[in-house]
């Protein structure tokens, strides 16, 4: 009978195969000789086996799954409304420092040449796009509105802007942001959307403003194939794209991405149609 | 331009990529737990998102490293012990011999195991095998969730429930005890026929 008060503590490691070499042959001799304790363990066997047989494992459901990333997502937004926002991306930040440096060095060397004097000065709201995206990748600039989708940018925008701000939704965006700034009597909008993979930023301004081209100007290509496409496809950067098209024919928006270009045209794509 | 002076704070972005990296993965796993420790999709949906609301909340309280699935679990496991505190039914007596009894019987007659099996426990559907789960006091529940139906190691169970092993064993032992004799009495309240002679 002490025997069998010693088999019960061994039984649970025998249903589960944990049984000492050592007490392995001392288990089963008694069991074989014992009904009552063959009986508790196999009854621990067999209701072990049935639940698992009977339970089948569940993936979480997908409206489940994305409501908590977009709780998630608001607790992001509130703390980063709260704390800084940007300067996350050091490894970035030097990329595009030495891309400005570059830049620079480019503007400066065709300057020099006259014959393409036109394209400097029309690269201007390109140039600024490409500036403003790196002081937004090095923290420099910080939205001043956060939400999770564009929708919550819209008030702010309509408020402060004369010309129609383009807030596409953005597909897995994790929050998107704005800002506003005047530039010499000219208001500029800023949107910026976080991506898992990086930030997309867009640099939106009034198209006549800058068809008249005293503050702000475009290339006469650029112009071109913005009156006949409602594209500007921009293709001699390698670090990143960027890509210019007018929404609603009153704004001409600029977004600058280190995504591939054709990738970044067809994330804004149906503004043109609207 | 008007531009505010940075801060430069990048905690926030440099969290949400960990959290993203290491506790959302584990999202199946405890919403398993969760229907198996509540019974029923809608309390395992707000146990699942109360539980990911506060692992984020407090994710700077995760010791980098450590094993973020236990982690996980152990902030699941406390919100449902809080929330249904109050439902807490002390442990009923249990008469083990009844099943005893009747398997020893059916075990004079078979020994082949499916068939020992459906007579033990007959056509008991999936829904009234999670119900007896969640039918048993939760301290066994888990354990049994854990290592029967997830498949945990013993060690694995042991951090999950922050308890030493023997522990583990000695509620696995009861767990199954108490599991076997809700399902048995399931299948024969559900007028599932038995004749053993
Ligand atoms: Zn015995």
């Amino acid at each position: 009978m002490n025997e069998c008060k010693k088999i019960q503590q061994f039984i649970t490691d025998a249903v589960d195969n944990r049984l000492k070499e050592a007490d392995k042959e001392f288990f089963q001799s008694h069991i074989s000789k014992c009904h009552s304790c063959r009986n508790d363990y196999e009854l621990d066997v067999l209701t072990k086996d049935f639940v698992k047989t009977k339970i089948s494992r569940q993936t979480t459901p997908h409206e489940i799954a994305s409501r908590i990333k977009q709780d998630i997502d608001k607790h992001v937004a509130q703390e980063q409304r709260t704390r800084g926002v940007f300067a996350q991306y050091p490894l970035a930040r030097a990329a595009v420092i030495a891309m400005l440096v570059f830049g620079i060095a480019f503007v400066l060397y065709f300057l020099n040449s006259p014959d393409i004097q036109n394209t400097v000065q029309a690269a201007d709201m390109m140039d600024k796009s490409i500036e403003n995206y790196g002081l937004f990748l090095a923290g420099t600039i910080q939205p001043q509105q956060i939400g999770q989708n564009v929708d919550e940018l819209r008030d702010y925008f309509q408020e402060r802007v004369e010309f129609p701000v383009a807030l596409k939704p953005v597909k897995d965006c994790e929050w998107v942001g704005g800002v506003l700034s005047d530039y010499d009597g000219l208001s500029l909008a800023h949107l910026v959307y976080k991506l898992p993979g990086g930030i997309v930023y867009v640099y939106q301004t009034n198209w006549n403003a800058v068809l008249e081209g005293d503050k702000i100007s475009l290339s006469n290509g650029a112009v071109t194939s913005l009156n006949q496409t409602g594209w500007y496809v921009n293709g001699t950067h390698d670090e990143y794209s960027v890509v210019m098209w007018l929404y609603n024919d009153e704004t001409v928006c600029t977004a600058v991405s280190s995504m591939e270009k054709d990738q970044l045209r067809q994330m804004f794509a149906e503004d043109t149609q609207e | 331009m008007l531009f505010a002076l940075p801060k430069n704070n990048n905690n926030t972005q440099q969290k949400h990529e960990e959290f993203q990296r290491e506790a959302v993965p584990h999202m199946d796993i405890l919403y398993n737990y969760a229907l198996r420790l509540t019974g029923n999709p809608e309390d395992a949906n707000d146990l699942l998102q109360e539980t990911y609301l506060k692992a984020y909340r407090f994710w700077d309280k995760f010791e980098k490293g450590t094993n973020c699935r236990a982690w996980l679990f152990r902030i699941m496991r406390n919100s449902y012990i809080n929330r249904y505190r109050k439902a807490v039914k002390t442990p009923e007596h249990v008469d083990y011999d009844e099943i005893k009894e009747f398997y020893n019987t059916i075990r004079e007659q078979s020994t082949d195991a499916n068939d020992l099996s459906e007579r033990l426990f007959g056509q008991l559907l999936d829904d009234q095998v999670a119900t007896a789960i969640t039918d048993i006091p939760e301290e066994f529940r888990t354990v049994v969730i854990l290592c029967d139906i997830e498949g945990f190691t013993y060690e694995e169970a042991a951090e999950f429930v922050d308890c030493p092993i023997g522990t583990i064993r000695s509620r696995l032992h009861r767990g199954r005890k108490l599991l076997r004799d809700k399902l048995f009495k399931y299948a024969h309240e559900r007028g599932y026929e038995v004749k053993d002679k």
